[in-house]
């Protein structure tokens, strides 16, 4: 395989050897700790424009799997590793992460001190990077030039409606990039669902009668979305049970008043502590955070702290206290990471029941 | 929990080293001892191991080396009167006493609480029937399986399920394996095993499951129900061939999240659901084609995974474990500042891989069978550290020492075809060659795989070690092919056997292209926040994290794995000499790649690099320390031949033992230390027939100190004539000088250098570290200034007896040719004593009553 740079707008040159797609790619390079599930965290649309850098050392030994995919197409700009296992001995047989990195157009580059770059990344936070075949003054200059989107919502985001059918309650999904572990753990409570684009106003989300509304996660900074979006919570949050997860969370806190601001270091990866403030219990979830909510600016009489990472203390989820409307900073449905947090899915849908009344 | 109640703890240490207790349980106590006394609790320890470091250098505030019997431990429970007892870290036979205990109603009427688990719990641990029934009521798969008392009973079985069934007994008195069963034959041998060792005379017949994937999880619970997971591991080899004897992998290797996850929930619901307080290691077995899983086993004390759980990841899980079981929770537990505030409740992440590899007694053991199955016959293990599969694999394989595994030089290219496809599906010990073998005379991967139910993945990963070899070959000192060599796990010396070249001009060639080795950290979170392990490994990559250590370096050279023989007590001397050296205001470090090793604590050393012992592996290590003084110990006597000769400062700790056993008539001994310009006595030691001993314990008797007067006065006499011998060896050190009768008065007959029986035995004896005193001569310092705090041996009042013991039972060694009881067998060493040499000798025999069968 062919030799190939990792470049950081630091300066930092990186040399590995290029897999997947021989493209050359720039993005904003994240770490991400998680020691299983790369293809859904490739696949997390959260990840939109960004180069994944894995510290788990060997990525791919199991290749691509039909039910591990968190988006139908990946838009990461790299993927990072010490060592990439280009093989496919999943029971399906169907793709190497290196064949599906080249059908997607993703290139990968492998042979990096992973450890040392994460180190690196700890200490200076996410910096835009390049994976190239030449580390040139070129190719620095082409880094430094190039501006990086903030647009990512609307480039993931579902542009028209979709159903998602069950019997049971009906839910609307609000898609700013969602992962598809929400809609699985909707399916899994039968729940009927509609997903909209992020752009639905109150309207379109009421004409739908739905029992409850689920903001989802997405990419990038949540002050980049347009206004429109916080009036459509502020309307809806006190007609309809509410739900809100990742960057969902981060607009529902936006609505209620709260700022969000830059979180350094971020969160990527399946190992913290969070600590449910009612029940005392400590729980770990899948978390991939570079925006956190402000605790200084939340409205203490209209909101509740519910969940709180105990390495930083950063506010981890968010309860309305007069109405059924809540929201976490962490993935609950994990793919990947641990499942203990997913009966928060099933507090959403008491509380859609209990808004329904004793007629359900 | 009420911990303030809580002012003294007894802790029953696992007796002596064997097959399955390699050290691991004692490493846990020294430092869970250590935990709890800092903690203002007292820790009373009961132990009859030898070589227990725990046992010695204030572990604990009391330590009793009594037999672990059921008697023993009552009368110590009534005299000491503890608040409580901790049951986890002396492996299974522990359990089996406690159950004892219990059933005598000691633990109730001397109000003595259980910590960490409930009764329940000890009666499933020692009947695997009632945790599997536990298991289907939390509805938690478990294999079909059925309590059987006779072998029509089990003939029974067999026509509803069919073979292979395995069988396994229950209440065992020993860490007694699971036999698989392929035959009628198999099962009645399997049946007459099993009912043996059953304290009840029953035996579980259950369905078989070979070929499945094996997975081993291992978490941590407090008592406010805080679970996370420590560590998911994987065994290369699939189930059927004891995971003892298995290659393993941390982290897993080839499941998806949705598997991990589903094994993650598991373990943790277990550990709720039976409300287990400390660690906990569940056994999975998992179908790769459906994703269906078994759990094999539930092990809530102290074993080799958790130990390997603990090295791999860094995390400090005894010292966490310490805190659980006095009642802290996870939340609360204070680490030293090493660590992160909040490290205790970070769920582990590796940025490396780790892989266990077992060693073997067959090189001593001729016939024992080198068959792969369900029964443990390893003797201990190594690790291997890297960042690839292939990396970690390498080094491991480098760290067991034996010249066999050596890639390039080893592969049995003469074994005819059917041989080789004999071997693969029947593996036997040491089978990674036979699969380097396979794939180098064409096999494809998808039909090895089939045949030997290994996941594919790791063929891929041979594969591309041979394709770096064959590389390697075809290019004689070319920095690319050397390069990727050594990224991926090979040294100096497979480039030099590859290039018919001399070892250091490679190494020269390395140096002078920058191929530089460098080191990493091994800490739980994957570089996400600062840890300081203090623990290392090598490999080829851009950042070196390892600094030169501050102060009075000094290398000590570790065991490696734990081996049968005459040797098997040098970790005890590892780690005494750790121990003593950091007293001593030097700074230890250590290079040792044994996972189970007390020597491998995080705080005996001041700093640990987990690396094979091949030269170039030691040369690595020495060129960033640059140690005024290097230590070997009895293992490594070429070793540190070689490093004398390239001008390294070398400590050989005793250099050479007898290999035979000593035929002696009852003579006496003279144990002596010498500074090399005086000599002082210890005292005088005489070697017994150990007629008539407990079935494992066998060959002779040391005995210490002999106060028979006639020879007290013999050896006064003979004073001088024993310092001149001694002196004459020019060298500080430790000696024993034995006496024969001749014209019926004692006369010396040879001196020896000291054994490390001897030392435990003198050390154990006295209450004065004879490894302390041995380096302070070594380094230099006169007897005068060193021997302050040895007692006068007249006044020693017990007599201490100690004897080896061996696994002639568990590795199913009947053969009375082979079975000799010759100190070469030994893989342990029990020590008692008494007020008459008779009263020492009967509480030898009580000692670990369980093994005896």
């Amino acid at each position: 395989m062919a030799d190939r740079y990792l470049i950081l707008e630091d300066g930092s040159v990186y040399l590995g050897e290029g897999f997947g797609s021989p493209a050359v790619s720039t993005g904003e390079i994240v770490f991400n700790t998680s020691m299983t599930g790369y293809q859904e965290i490739i696949t997390n649309q959260i990840y939109h424009n960004q180069i994944i850098a894995f510290t788990q050392p060997t990525i791919g030994s199991y290749g691509i799997n039909h039910d591990s995919y968190e988006s139908i197409l990946p838009t990461v700009k790299g993927v990072v590793v010490r060592d990439v296992a280009s093989i496919s001995t999943n029971r399906q047989r169907r793709w190497s992460l290196d064949q599906y990195l080249k059908q997607q157009n993703i290139p990968g580059i492998s042979h990096i001190d992973t450890r040392h770059l994460a180190k690196q990344l700890r200490a200076s936070g996410p910096m835009k990077a390049s994976i190239v075949d030449v580390a040139d003054a070129h190719a620095f200059d082409q880094l430094g030039a190039t501006v990086l989107t903030n647009q990512q919502v609307a480039a993931v985001a579902t542009p028209k409606p979709f159903p998602n059918p069950g019997t049971g309650l009906n839910v609307v999904v609000v898609d700013f990039g969602l992962k598809h572990g929400i809609l699985r753990e909707l399916s899994k409570r039968r729940c009927n669902v509609t997903v909209l684009p992020y752009t639905a106003t109150t309207e379109e989300i009421i004409n739908l009668d739905p029992d409850g509304v689920v903001l989802s996660t997405g990419p990038g900074k949540p002050q980049d979305l347009p206004a429109s979006v916080l009036t459509m919570i502020q309307n809806i949050q006190n007609r309809i049970p509410l739900f809100a997860i990742g960057l969902g969370h981060e607009l529902f806190a936006m609505a209620n008043g709260a700022q969000i601001m830059k979180l350094a270091p971020e969160h990527h990866g399946a190992n913290h502590p969070i600590r449910e403030v009612i029940t005392n219990q400590i729980i770990y979830a899948s978390q991939g955070q570079g925006f956190v909510v402000d605790p200084d600016t939340v409205d203490r009489d209209k909101l509740i702290t519910t969940f709180v990472d105990l390495i930083d203390g950063t506010i981890q989820g968010l309860r309305f206290r007069d109405f059924p409307a809540f929201s976490v900073q962490f993935f609950p449905d994990g793919a990947p990471g641990p499942i203990e947090a997913r009966d928060v899915f099933d507090e959403f849908v008491e509380s859609m029941q209990q808004a329904r009344g004793p007629v359900w | 929990m009420n911990n303030q109640a809580l002012q003294k703890v007894l802790i029953i240490g696992a007796g002596h080293n064997d097959i399955g207790r390699e050290g691991q349980h004692d490493a846990a106590l020294t430092q869970i001892g250590s935990a709890i006394r800092k903690l203002g609790i007292a820790v009373v320890l009961v132990d009859n191991n030898a070589y227990s470091v725990a046992a010695e250098n204030q572990f604990a505030d009391k330590v009793y080396l009594e037999p672990l019997t059921v008697a023993a431990l009552s009368r110590i429970i009534e005299v000491e009167q503890p608040d409580a007892l901790i049951p986890s870290l002396g492996g299974i036979q522990t359990v089996n006493l406690i159950q004892g205990l219990i059933r005598n109603n000691v633990l109730k009427n001397n109000q003595v609480r259980l910590l960490q688990w409930s009764q329940e719990v000890i009666d499933m641990i020692v009947n695997p029937a009632l945790m599997s029934n536990r298991l289907k009521e939390i509805r938690e798969p478990v294999i079909a399986s059925q309590v059987v008392a006779s072998s029509a009973e089990a003939f029974a079985v067999i026509r509803k399920v069919g073979f292979p069934v395995i069988v396994k007994s229950v209440a065992p008195r020993v860490e007694a394996s699971r036999q698989l069963c392929e035959d009628e034959d198999d099962l009645e041998a399997a049946l007459a095993m099993g009912f043996k060792v059953s304290a009840t005379k029953q035996c579980i017949v259950e369905q078989s499951i070979v070929g499945y994937k094996e997975l081993e999880f291992v978490a941590v619970r407090d008592p406010k129900d805080t679970a996370l997971l420590i560590s998911g591991m994987e065994n290369f080899d699939p189930v059927g061939i004891h995971s003892a004897d298995s290659i393993v992998f941390a982290p897993t290797q080839t499941i998806t999240d949705q598997e991990y996850q589903q094994f993650r929930t598991a373990t943790l619901k277990i550990m709720r659901k039976l409300r287990l307080v400390g660690a906990c290691h569940v056994q999975f077995a998992l179908d790769p084609a459906t994703q269906q899983y078994f759990v094999i086993k539930v092990t809530p004390y102290f074993d080799r995974t958790m130990a390997l759980a603990a090295r791999a990841t860094g995390y400090p899980l005894a010292r966490v474990v310490a805190n659980l079981v006095v009642g802290i929770s996870l939340a609360e537990v204070k680490l030293p500042s090493n660590y992160r505030k909040q490290t205790a409740l970070i769920e582990p992440v590796l940025d490396h891989i780790v892989c266990r590899i077992p060693v073997w007694p067959f090189n001593v053991l001729k016939r024992v069978s080198h068959q792969l199955d369900t029964v443990a016959e390893s003797t201990g293990s190594v690790i291997g550290v890297g960042r690839s599969t292939e990396e970690a694999l390498l080094k491991g394989l480098r760290a067991t020492d034996e010249s066999r595994y050596h890639v390039i030089a080893n592969r049995p290219q003469n074994y005819s075809e059917g041989e080789l496809i004999q071997r693969l599906i029947h593996p036997q010990a040491g089978r990674m060659l036979i699969l380097l073998e396979a794939l180098n005379r064409g096999y494809q991967i998808d039909e090895l795989a089939e045949l030997t139910k290994i996941d594919a993945f790791y063929f891929y990963k041979l594969s591309h070690i041979i394709e770096i070899e064959a590389a390697l070959r075809e290019r004689p000192f070319d920095v690319h092919a050397l390069g990727r060599a050594k990224y991926f796990g090979f040294t100096d010396e497979d480039a030099a056997n590859a290039w018919h070249a001399d070892v250091a001009k490679v190494h020269q060639f390395a140096l002078e292209n920058e191929i530089q080795v460098t080191f990493k950290e091994i800490e739980p979170t994957a570089g996400e926040f600062t840890e300081q392990t203090n623990t290392y490994y090598s490999t080829y990559e851009f950042d070196n994290e390892s600094r030169q250590q501050t102060g009075r370096r000094v290398i000590v050279i570790g065991t490696g794995a734990n081996r049968i023989g005459t040797n098997h007590g040098n970790d005890y001397l590892v780690s005494q000499l750790l121990f003593y050296l950091k007293k001593a205001d030097y700074e230890p470090i250590l290079i040792n790649a044994n996972p189970n090793s007390v020597s491998m604590t995080p705080r005996l050393a001041a700093k640990r690099y987990v690396e094979p012992k091949q030269y170039s592996d030691i040369l690595n290590v020495l060129a960033i320390e640059k140690p005024s003084l290097i230590f070997t110990t009895y293992h490594d006597y070429r070793l540190g031949q070689h490093l004398a000769a390239d001008g390294y400062q070398v400590i050989q700790i005793n250099n050479d033992l007898p290999r035979r056993q000593i035929k002696t008539n009852d003579s006496p001994a003279v144990e002596v230390i010498t500074d090399g310009t005086d000599v002082a006595i210890f005292g005088i030691s005489e070697i017994i027939a150990g007629n008539n001993l407990r079935s494992n314990v066998r060959g002779s008797v040391n005995v210490f100190p002999i106060r028979d007067k006639v020879e007290n006065q013999a050896v006064t006499a003979l004073q001088e004539d024993i310092q001149k011998r001694v002196l004459a060896f020019g060298v500080p050190g430790l000696y024993t000088v034995r006496l024969t009768i001749k014209d019926d008065a004692l006369q010396l007959a040879s001196v020896e250098p000291m054994s490390i029986a001897m030392m435990a035995l003198i050390s154990k004896a006295s209450g004065s570290s004879v490894t302390r005193l041995l380096l302070h001569v070594k380094l230099g310092e006169p007897l005068a200034r060193v021997m302050y705090d040895y007692p006068d041996v007249n006044r020693l009042k017990p007599i201490y007896v100690q004897a080896n013991t061996f696994p002639y039972n568990q590795l199913q060694i009947y053969d009375e040719e082979e079975v000799t009881g010759e100190p070469g067998h030994a893989t342990g060493t029990v020590i008692a004593h008494g007020e008459t040499l008779k009263s020492a000798l009967e509480a030898l025999n009580a000692g670990n009553e369980d093994t005896d069968f």
